[in-house]
């Protein structure tokens, strides 16, 4: 066999035992998640929808709507923020953008339970702790670099001639930004918008620090029944936001940036 | 008297455009020195010069995306330097083409207007007028990206010229295209340039391209305007070795200046041959200067035949290339300087040479410029 081919093969087959190991926990939980069974076990021994309707329980749907107000403003204030300072950094010649740049990116770099730690004992003294406004804050911080590379990478394509061109045109600079750049970033920006949503409402560690009786987002509330009572709800729930960030990527595969141009 | 009549000249030739002593110097590197020019109303004008010569520089300078070090730019008898780019009124063609990719045909034509808040009526009725005249009326509602570079080109014509610009930028615009294509977008150019009578200053490196559009070019060489004239201006009387030999090809003689008279400067080359040139320079006895001959006036002719010309030298042919309609000899002097001679395929059975054969080389006095090194 020639080696090309024989190289080529490996490769295929690593490729899937990869796949493979990274989707079989996945494929797992859901199906724990329609198990007969009132625990945790593999392959289960029935199918039912119990647990969805479990999912009925106040405390989820408390906690699920507690997630949902914080990641909308979470991930609009990211994309707002990390727009605004791609924008910045990418001009030629803006003081300091490298070092700007890293501060920003910071929080993926930081271990999070220290970023969690510093939040905390930060709200506690400014009563943020505990509270739905200080989810969102700290969310937003957590999002800002994915924003600010997704923004960050589509300004990088725009040709600098188009603003040019613009101007020449006799458009002001903020009709420029508005009628040229704008329209040639859109893509990136909702696709920073969609990752900052999947990213504010999966978020635990921060949110374990953050979180309190008032204000606990679902992953808080998944992590405290995993150590207590472990029963297949948890698994229907991972079904659910599994679901839901499946969805949000098809969304960015279908209308973000990953979409070359029309 | 003398100031009445300067100001009448004045008044009835001021320039469109005035350009004095620009200078622009990125740290140490000076990219323009000294750049001076004047355009006229409904001129086309080409910067014409290797890359790196400094007439993008100066272009950009007028667009007002480069801030010179030094001097000044004065449009229409206002100062420009202190206008943002918005604010020029000056039509720009990239390169590049740099169409908006997310609007149609029509809605990149009509820009210019729509940021003027133009009525809409007007703007439908000018975008149409300019689609016509660039010959893409049936491709309004396409978008850039459907069409082919040429097309691009038309639309970005169209959208510099539409909004009826005082003037006229254009990079290097015809770059990007094939060789056949950008003939016929020459034509195309020249063709609205008349039919519209905008003020153009088109940018090329291609010096063909310079001689078949402009009225006038200015060569730039190292951040200077060597020369600038019309083609034929600079073809026929070139005045620096630069210009000699960027626009068309020149064979180049050292020579020192023998004596001279009313009209005419005897000089002998290198293995001691007499030449006889014009007098066009204040030529002083002793001097050295450099001759141009372009290789269409050499005459190559069998060693001893009578010429009527006296500048005769004796050269061995050292290449021969067939052009088609003309025939490339490369010859070599006895003092080893290698000279170029084109020769017309006018006749059938002209005397042809091969490579090695002796043979005398001559040229006109007229043909012979003296030109700076």
């Amino acid at each position: 066999m020639p080696r090309h081919i024989l190289w080529g093969s490996l490769r295929g087959v690593i490729c899937v035992l990869v796949a493979v190991y990274m989707l079989i926990p996945l494929a797992i939980v859901v199906i724990i998640s329609f198990s007969s069974a009132p625990f945790l076990t593999f392959p289960p021994p029935g199918f039912s929808m119990q647990w969805y309707r479990a999912l009925r329980d106040p405390v989820w749907l408390q906690t699920l709507g507690t997630s949902a107000t914080v990641m909308l403003p979470a991930a609009a204030a990211a994309t707002a923020l990390g727009l605004g300072a791609a924008l910045a950094l990418e001009r030629p010649g803006f003081p300091a953008a490298p070092a700007i740049r890293a501060l920003l990116m910071s929080p993926l770099i930081i271990p999070v339970i220290i970023t969690g730690a510093a939040f905390y004992s930060v709200f506690k003294s400014i009563g943020l702790q505990g509270t739905v406004s200080g989810l969102i804050l700290a969310d937003t911080v957590l999002c800002v670099p994915y924003a600010l590379a997704t923004i960050s990478a589509s300004l990088q394509m725009v040709d600098p001639r188009m603003a040019k061109a613009s101007a020449s045109l006799g458009a002001k600079p903020m009709t420029t930004f508005r009628r040229v750049v704008l329209p040639s970033i859109s893509s990136g920006v909702l696709s920073s918008f969609l990752f900052a949503l999947v990213i504010s409402f999966d978020e635990l560690v921060v949110s374990l620090f953050v979180s309190g009786p008032e204000a606990r987002p679902v992953t808080v509330q998944m992590w405290s029944n995993i150590r207590g009572d472990v029963d297949p709800t948890i698994a229907a729930l991972a079904t659910v936001l599994f679901t839901f960030a499946l969805l949000m990527l098809l969304l960015e595969a279908l209308f973000g940036r990953g979409e070359a141009k029309k | 008297m003398t100031t009445l009549n300067s100001l009448n000249v004045s008044v009835s030739k001021v320039p469109l455009l005035s350009i004095a002593d620009l200078r622009k110097t990125y740290g140490a590197t000076t990219a323009i020195d000294n750049v001076s020019l004047d355009l006229h109303k409904g001129e086309f004008l080409t910067f014409l010069g290797p890359s790196g010569s400094g007439k993008t520089t100066v272009l950009m300078s007028i667009a007002g995306f480069v801030q010179p070090s030094s001097g000044s730019i004065v449009l229409s008898g206002k100062p420009l330097l202190p206008l943002a780019p918005h604010q020029r009124d000056i039509g720009m063609v990239f390169q590049s083409y740099a169409l908006f990719p997310h609007m149609t045909v029509a809605q990149n034509v009509a820009y210019p207007l729509t940021v003027r808040k133009t009525p809409k009526a007007e703007i439908e009725k000018k975008v149409k007028r300019m689609l016509d005249l660039v010959g893409l009326p049936q491709h309004a509602s396409r978008h850039p990206a459907q069409l082919s570079g040429g097309q691009q080109q038309r639309v970005a014509l169209a959208r510099a010229m539409v909004f009826e610009p005082r003037l006229l930028l254009m990079d290097e615009p015809l770059a990007a295209l094939d060789r056949k294509l950008r003939a016929h977008m020459q034509i195309e150019i020249r063709r609205l340039h008349r039919e519209l009578g905008v003020s153009i200053i088109y940018v090329t490196h291609d010096q063909e391209e310079a001689l078949v559009m402009s009225d006038r070019i200015a060569v730039f060489n190292q951040g200077r305007i060597e020369q600038i004239g019309s083609p034929c201006d600079l073809y026929e009387r070139p005045q620096t070795r630069f210009v000699a030999d960027f626009i068309g090809e020149s064979n180049f003689l050292d020579a020192i200046v023998r004596s001279k008279d009313k009209s005419s400067v005897r000089c002998t080359l290198s293995d001691g041959t007499t030449v006889a040139i014009r007098l066009t320079k204040k030529t002083n006895v002793g001097a050295a200067l450099t001759i141009a001959v372009r290789p269409e006036r050499v005459r190559l002719s069998e060693p001893g035949s009578s010429l009527q010309t006296e500048n005769v030298l004796k050269a061995t042919v050292t290449d021969v290339g067939y052009l088609g309609q003309s025939r490339k000899y490369v010859v070599k002097t006895s003092s080893g300087v290698e000279v170029v001679a084109l020769e017309q395929l006018a006749a059938l059975g002209q005397r042809t040479f091969r490579i090695g054969e002796n043979v005398q080389i001559s040229w006109g006095m007229e043909d012979g410029l003296e030109v700076q090194s």
